[in-house]
């Protein structure tokens, strides 16, 4: 195997080595910090947010508004990029056995344009940001400052640090795919990868096929604000005091361009959680997964699935009603793959002795989440429920639900459990133990009350209700998720002390704390610098050999020679002798 | 190894199961993501010119000519360069940079006529919001459009000169060569579409 | 990844294809110059256009690209990407009819 990359010393200079690092691991490290800073600032807005909606009305609303546009853009980056980017690119080269990434220059630059994207976003925080939201629907984007607050150099800054993001996910979607196809080491098939590489592998690829979309589309939308085009603006529009210069451009069409990019974006997120969540679970579960197989085959489905659904956020916009129809069947059929995985998880855990330590109580708490918000998403899916539940808070519960919470539960599970090996000591059990509870039963109170109140019709986006008389009842609702919501924000002060009390004093790990099976555990504390000191070991089995009958050890590690539960051993796969 | 591997014995790891370099891999999964920046903005070319029955059809046979000139360069510079990638690969680098050099005046060739073409158009009126012909996002399709190629264009350039350098000192390898020459061929292969789509399809007939 | 050198390097040798490949592009781009002068209705010829631009493509890709001398897995795999993305893109297509309805 000819190793090109890699073959460099280890850099002596502390720039080189932990700044300005080709190393996949400090990239890995650099990239869970940023986006905790991140995930910080977001939570921050969130907490003056619900101050405002619950307790005291403290903010104007367009104030309330930019808020909220800065804590959902802040958070999509987050989950956008944490699960892939930091912890993919910390395990992702260690768990399919190669000595880094194939392009180790690539992944320094998509780290530090990622780096960018998010300082351009808290920028725009500080020059006045955009009230357009999240999804950043034209007209209101397009056309300028005329449009309200912060849609001048706000919105702009906003769009470029988009352009950014794109930029920085497509660098690291090559990288992760080249490397997870052309690095393996030998006897790593494809049908041996640890699940959690799956889900990299899944979420590369998905975004570098919606990325480039999503680039045009706001390529598109800087030119209708910086060139005067109309691509998204239609004609007669009436703002402050004149009517603007545009002519003949489709709102919609942003609609279509964003959705065609943003439902696959849920899986990009989504997909790596559940994947380090199975791989997780099965190790606390010590049972092998259960429909390995089928896992694959999902993951397959949701890609292509994921395609094809993306008019189910549009039910409203005005968009054919046939297509309406067509968008409502496509998406019922995600629930086929995403049943999978529920199944496997729940037969995974049938009848095994769990051991509840916190990364497994993340695990679990992940699941019980993505299959409560999937049971929204079937409410979602279909257009006729949906022209009633779009635009209220009924939305904004599911997205959290899923978005957010089920994504950041695999976060916390995958920080827990890797935290060992990329730091060398263990976090603390009871600290972790509590703050999974606080947060879990803070964050079904809080979204399943907005389900509630969006079934009171209560909309979104709404910065003030005491207008509205049909909305009274929500009053107490909005008291109650706020005075939630700032329980388990303080909750998240115990996480960030046991990360950097651990990260410090923490225990000693051993080499593999866990009893895992896949190859990051068979490396040293801390893991060298070109990963595997002397030679790459030769993978013999999957990753999922627990609950070996008789035997000392009730697991066995990827580099053990011997039979295995894979259904592959001895069929093709080369041993040391074949070459 | 004496006989051809299994299929499954390609992804068996330890080796590339599509047999090509990190590289090449990349430079084709770049091209497919780029490919897509390129047909989302054809689809919204379609789509907001499908809502647009009046769009309008300037240009005459004067125009159509040239942007024929553009593609004849277009394509030339990609036939050099795919010659280039042979003489590359069988070790004769004189002959693969003269190719390259070949390329990057076709290359420029294109820009130029493109430019002066931008220019007349500019002249008569035309702009990224408005245009004497009709519905204003005609030019503001045209020139998105055409931009984005020429920035592919200018961009293969400079990687062409690069790469040619590099060469002609021993810096670089056949490698290099076919990754530039994949890149090049791209933006040769996506004006295959501009050109019956947006200049084809707006022709003065009749 | 000694073996892809080897393959690519075996079939370098004649330049033929590279001319018939560039005589064949120069005879489609007349084609399709001279098909926009025959009057038939702007769909018909969008679809005449758009064919003969595949085949464009196509030969851009086999032989300029090499396609043709890789293994067709890989050629399988990236057909496949970018038929599926931009057959989906399409989707959104039939809406640019509702600004005909809906305004624009
Ligand atoms: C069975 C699976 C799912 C189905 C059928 C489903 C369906 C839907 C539908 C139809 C909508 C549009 C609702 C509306 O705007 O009125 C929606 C919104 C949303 N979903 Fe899901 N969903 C599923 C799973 C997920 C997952 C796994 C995630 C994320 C990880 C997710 C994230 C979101 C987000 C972020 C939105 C809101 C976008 C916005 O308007 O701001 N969904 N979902
Ligand atoms: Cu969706």
């Amino acid at each position: 195997m000819s190793e090109t990359h890699a073959e460099h010393e280890a850099p002596r200079s502390f720039i080189r080595r932990y700044i300005f690092s080709m190393d996949h691991k400090v990239i890995g490290i650099q990239y869970l910090l940023a986006m905790l800073l991140l995930a910080v600032v977001g939570l921050a807005l969130t907490v003056v947010m619900r101050w405002h909606l619950g307790i005291r009305t403290v903010l104007r609303p367009e104030t309330y508004l930019s808020l909220m546009t800065m804590h959902a853009s802040l958070m999509f980056v987050v989950v956008t990029v944490t699960p892939t980017s930091a912890f993919g690119n910390y395990f992702l080269p260690l768990q399919v056995g190669a000595r880094d990434m194939a392009f180790p220059f690539l992944n320094m630059l998509s780290f530090w344009v990622a780096l960018a994207a998010g300082l351009v976003l808290l920028s725009s925080l500080i020059v006045g940001a955009p009230i357009s939201g999240w999804t950043a629907y034209p007209p209101l984007s397009a056309v300028g400052g005329v449009a309200g607050p912060g849609l001048g150099l706000g919105q702009t800054l906003w769009l470029v640090a988009v352009a950014l993001l794109c930029v920085s996910s497509m660098m690291g979607a090559l990288n992760f795919i080249a490397t997870t196809l052309n690095l393996r080491t030998r006897g790593m098939s494809m049908m041996r990868l640890p699940v959690s590489v799956w889900g990299w592998l899944t979420a590369a690829v998905t975004g570098l096929l919606v990325f480039p979309v999503l680039s045009a589309g706001g390529i598109m939308l800087l030119l209708d604000r910086l060139g005067k085009t109309s691509f998204f603006v239609p004609s007669g529009l009436y703002l402050g005091g004149e009517v603007l210069p545009h002519q003949g451009g489709s709102p919609l069409l942003w609609q279509h361009l964003f959705w065609f990019f943003g439902h696959p974006e849920v899986y990009i997120v989504i997909v790596p959680s559940m994947c380090m969540v199975t791989h997780i679970m099965a190790n606390f579960a010590r049972r092998p997964i259960f429909g390995y197989r089928y896992l694959v085959l999902s993951l397959f489905g949701f890609v292509t699935l994921g395609g094809v659904v993306w008019g189910h956020h549009m039910f409203v916009s005005g968009m054919s009603p046939y297509s309406g129809l067509a968008f409502s069947i496509l998406t019922l059929f995600v629930s086929i793959p995403a049943a999978i995985f529920a199944i496997s998880w729940l037969m995974t855990l049938w009848g095994a002795r769990i051991q509840f330590r916190p990364p497994m109580l993340y695990c679990l708490g992940f699941v019980s989440l993505f299959i409560s918000g999937g049971v929204g998403g079937l409410f979602n899916a279909q257009s006729s429920l949906d022209i009633y539940l779009h635009d209220t808070y009924w939305v904004v519960g599911h997205l959290h639900l899923l978005f957010a919470m089920a994504a950041i539960f695999s976060v916390f599970a995958a920080i827990h459990f890797w935290f060992p090996k990329m730091f060398g000591r263990m976090m603390n059990d009871t600290l972790g133990t509590i703050h999974f509870w606080f947060t879990l039963v803070g964050a079904y109170i809080i979204f399943l009350t907005m389900h509630y109140m969006g079934f009171l019709g209560h909309p979104r986006r709404y910065a003030e209700i005491s207008q509205f008389d049909f909305l009274k009842p929500a009053a107490s609702a909005h008291t109650l998720i706020s005075v939630v919501a700032l329980i388990t924000a303080g909750a998240q002060i115990l996480f960030l002390f046991n990360f950097f009390w651990s990260l410090f004093a923490g225990r000693k790990a051993a080499t593999n704390p866990w009893n895992s099976t896949s190859l990051e555990w068979t490396l040293p504390n801390p893991v060298p610098f070109s990963n595997f000191e002397r030679d790459i070991p030769v993978v013999h089995r999957w990753a999922y050999d627990f609950e070996l009958p008789g035997g000392a050890q009730d697991y066995e590690m990827q580099t053990a020679p011997g039979p295995s539960m894979d259904g592959q051993t001895g069929k093709g796969v080369p041993t040391e002798k074949s070459t | 190894m004496t006989s051809e591997p299994a299929l499954a014995a390609d992804w068996s790891g330890g080796k590339s199961p599509y047999a090509v370099s990190h590289l090449k891999l990349g430079m084709w999964l770049f091209i497919v993501g780029d490919a897509f920046t390129f047909a989302a903005l054809f689809v919204g070319y379609g789509y907001l010119r499908l809502g647009h029955p009046e769009w309008p059809r300037p240009f005459d046979t004067g125009s159509i000519l040239q942007a024929s000139l553009m593609t004849f360069f277009l394509l030339s510079s990609s036939a050099t360069m795919a010659v280039a990638v042979a003489k590359a690969r069988k070790g004769d680098a004189s002959a693969a940079v003269q190719h390259m050099v070949l390329t990057v005046i076709g290359g420029l060739l294109f820009l130029i006529v493109h430019a002066l073409e931008w220019r007349h158009l500019i002249q008569q009126g035309a702009s990224l919001f408005s245009n004497p012909w009709g519905v204003p996002l005609f030019t503001g399709c045209f020139f998105t459009i055409t931009g984005m190629h020429m920035a592919h264009v200018a961009s293969g350039l400079v990687v062409l000169l690069v790469i040619a350098t590099k060469l002609k000192h021993q810096h670089a390898t056949a490698d290099h060569v076919e990754v530039a020459g994949l890149y090049w061929h791209f933006v040769d292969l996506v004006w295959m579409f501009i050109f019956p789509l947006i200049y084809l399809l707006s022709m003065r007939t009749r | 990844m000694n073996d892809s050198s080897a393959t690519s390097a075996e079939h370098s040798d004649s330049l033929k294809p590279y001319m018939g490949t560039w005589l064949a592009l120069l005879a489609l781009t007349l084609l399709e110059v001279a098909l926009g002068y025959v009057s038939m209705s702007q769909e018909l010829l969008m679809t005449l256009l758009l064919c003969l631009s595949v085949v464009k493509a196509a030969l851009i890709m086999a032989y300029f690209m090499h396609l043709k001398h890789e293994k067709l897995t890989f050629v399988v795999t990236l057909v496949a990407s970018l038929l599926f993305i931009m057959v989906a893109l399409c989707g959104l297509l039939p809406d640019g009819l509702r600004m005909l309805t809906l305004g624009r």
